[in-house]
Formats: C-alpha cells, structure tokens, sequence
C-alpha cells in the first residue's frame, strides 16, 4: 500500500469511527459541542500520533513478550501530557471534557493502531497511517458536534446533550448507503481483508 | 532480566518527562484552579479575603470530602451562626447528576430555604449527602472552636 492510501484508507475506508467503531465511547459522550469535539479530537489525534511516531522509531528495541506494557506506558504518558497541558492553557474545555481525555489511554484505536502498524512499520507508514486515521476520527467528532449542537438550539426544553445514538446511527447508515455496502450484500460475500494489519487489529481488540 | 530493565527504563523516562511537565505548568494550573473558585464563589461573597469577610460578620469553611468521584472540594460560608450558602468549588461527579452541585440547583437552596423543606436527590444520593456532611462537620468545627 502507498502512503496516500494508507491515509485515505484511515480517513474513509477504513475511518475508525464510522466502519471499524472504535472509541464511539468518548466520541458520543463529548460531541454535543464543537468546542469540547475540537479539544478531544486535538487530544486525541496528538496521543496517536506521537506514540505510533515513537513506538515505530523504536519498535526493534521494544521486546515482543512485554509489548503491550510497553504500548500502555508510551500511550498513557502522551495522554498525561495532553492532559496536563489542556488544564493549563484550556480550562474552560478541560472542566468540560476532563474524564475523556484521561480515557484515551484505553482507546481501542490507538492501541489497535500501535499494535497493528506502529510496531510493525517504519516511522513514515506509522506515522502517516495515525495522521490519517485520526484525522478520520476527528472530522467524525467535529461534524456530530456541530450536528448535535444545531440540534440542542432545535430543542430548548432539553435539559441533557441530545441525539447521540440518532445521529450517529443515521450517520453510520447513510455512510453505509454511500459506500455502497447493505447488510444483505455482507451476508453473502464475506468481506476480504485488505491486509494483515487488519486481522491483527482485530485480535486486539478482542 | 533485558525486558525489564527495558521497561524500568521506559518507565523512569516517561516518568521523569511528567515530572518535568508538571514543574512546568502547576503555577498555571493552580492560578487556573483559584480562578475556577473564586468564580463559583462570586455570586456568594464579594471577596475571598478572609480579613475583609470577617468585617462582614461571613466565615469560609472549605473541606474536602469524599464523593462519588474522588475528593471534592466544598466551601461552606457562615453569616452570624447562620448558614449563608454551600458552594461546590471542585468535583468529578459524574456529569448529568452533577447539577445538583449548581448554584442554581440543589445545593444554592442551602442559605436560601430552610434546611427541613430541602429534598433529598434521586440518584445524586452520595453526592448529595456529601455535601449535607460537608455542612454538619463545617457546623462541628464552628462549635469546637467555640469556649
């Protein structure tokens, strides 16, 4: 795979959010605005980013049997510091979405991500393939919060953040529409992995 | 024995970076924090100055205590031995029942109604009857002080 499709593959084909479903936690949870879907996607896609950067630099020094406390150390570092630098210098977004940004560290995507490309690849593939799949994940984010804010000015008796499930359902189904898979089509051809980073990803997540 | 010291390593690395960053930014973050505060506070008392509240006959109490999620933090302000209003200054309550903790929710009652017409909160109950120990123990520690 070039590194164009490896990107497009992160930010469509394959987007995180949208078809592998990864990480809808955090992605639900804060997206009833624009201001705090743009902090947690600035979060998130900086912890990706530099951990697939750093553990791909260094994959042939990490040993194979102590991987995944390897992984969990650089991830939750990156997330420490994305957390700590936000309550210094964003407060107002940070009381809002504090608990999300702490959660990345379990995030299947990026774990998913460093175990099935970061570790594998060298840094130019990983670091592209993270660029992408979280810009994929952040243009998720950001359109259902302008989606859910419009929708929250829409209904002034609501007293909590709406349309979570809605919209994202919605979403996800005219996505589906667009890519042109229906569930009837999946049923009778089994989808075919496009490479083996897929199948590893999915041990992991398991 | 190689992966361990590997990991050690990793650990002590990533470990003395946090510490650097925390160095770097617990001024900001604390200036950040005493902000957040006084603004919960504002529409309670002019002036956190303890000096200038004592002009006014007011006394903070702030306590820390235990709530639903980790420690909050809950300043309770006294006017002449009556209760003059109870303020959630910092907390990790689950969002949603958190809002028992706005001044314009449950917890502004307090110093506004009398304290038997005010109800108890269905699924805020540890957040709640935190807040409700907060005030009896800032009660105790008034009447201690006392000869």
């Amino acid at each position: 795979m070039t590194l164009t499709q490896r990107f497009v593959d992160g930010l469509w084909t394959r987007n995180v959010a949208t078809t592998q479903l990864l990480g809808l936690c955090p992605l639900l949870a804060v997206s009833y605005n624009v201001k705090n879907a743009v902090g947690l996607a600035i979060a998130s896609t900086f912890v990706l980013v530099s951990s697939s950067f750093l553990i791909s630099l260094f994959r042939n020094g990490i040993p194979e049997n102590i991987r995944l406390p390897c992984f969990v150390l650089v991830i939750a570092t990156f997330t420490t510091i994305a957390h700590t630098v936000m309550q210094a210098y964003a407060w107002d977004v940070y009381q809002q979405i504090a608990l999300f940004v702490q959660i990345i560290v379990t995030n299947c995507m990026i774990l998913g991500h460093v175990e099935s490309v970061a570790s594998k690849k060298e840094f130019k593939t990983s670091v592209v393939t993270a660029l992408g799949t979280a810009l994929g994940f952040s243009i998720v984010l950001v359109v259902l919060g302008a989606i859910r804010q419009l929708l929250g000015l829409l209904t002034p008796f609501a007293t909590q953040p709406v349309g979570s499930f809605f919209v994202i359902g919605l979403a996800l189904a005219m996505i589906n529409l667009l890519k042109g898979n229906s569930p009837s089509e999946h049923s009778k051809q089994p989808p075919q992995e496009q490479d083996i980073g897929h199948e590893e990803h999915e041990r992991v997540v398991q | 024995m190689k992966a361990i010291a590997k990991l050690t390593l990793l650990a002590l690395i990533s470990g003395c970076l946090l510490a650097i960053l925390h160095s770097l930014t617990t001024d900001r973050i604390n200036q950040n924090q005493r902000d957040a505060e006084a603004e919960v506070l504002a529409d309670l008392v002019d002036t956190t100055d303890p000096e200038l509240l004592r002009e006014q006959g007011i006394e903070l109490i702030t306590l820390d205590v235990g709530g639903y999620g980790g420690t909050m933090k809950v300043v309770v302000a006294w006017q002449d031995d009556e209760l003059l209003g109870v303020r959630a200054v910092s907390h990790g309550e689950t969002p949603g029942f958190s809002d028992t903790l706005h001044p314009s929710a449950w917890i502004g009652q307090y110093g506004n109604v009398p304290v038997e017409d005010i109800d108890a909160v269905t699924g805020a109950t540890i957040t709640t009857t935190a807040v409700i120990r907060t005030i009896q123990d800032s009660f105790r520690e008034r009447e201690g002080r006392q000869p």
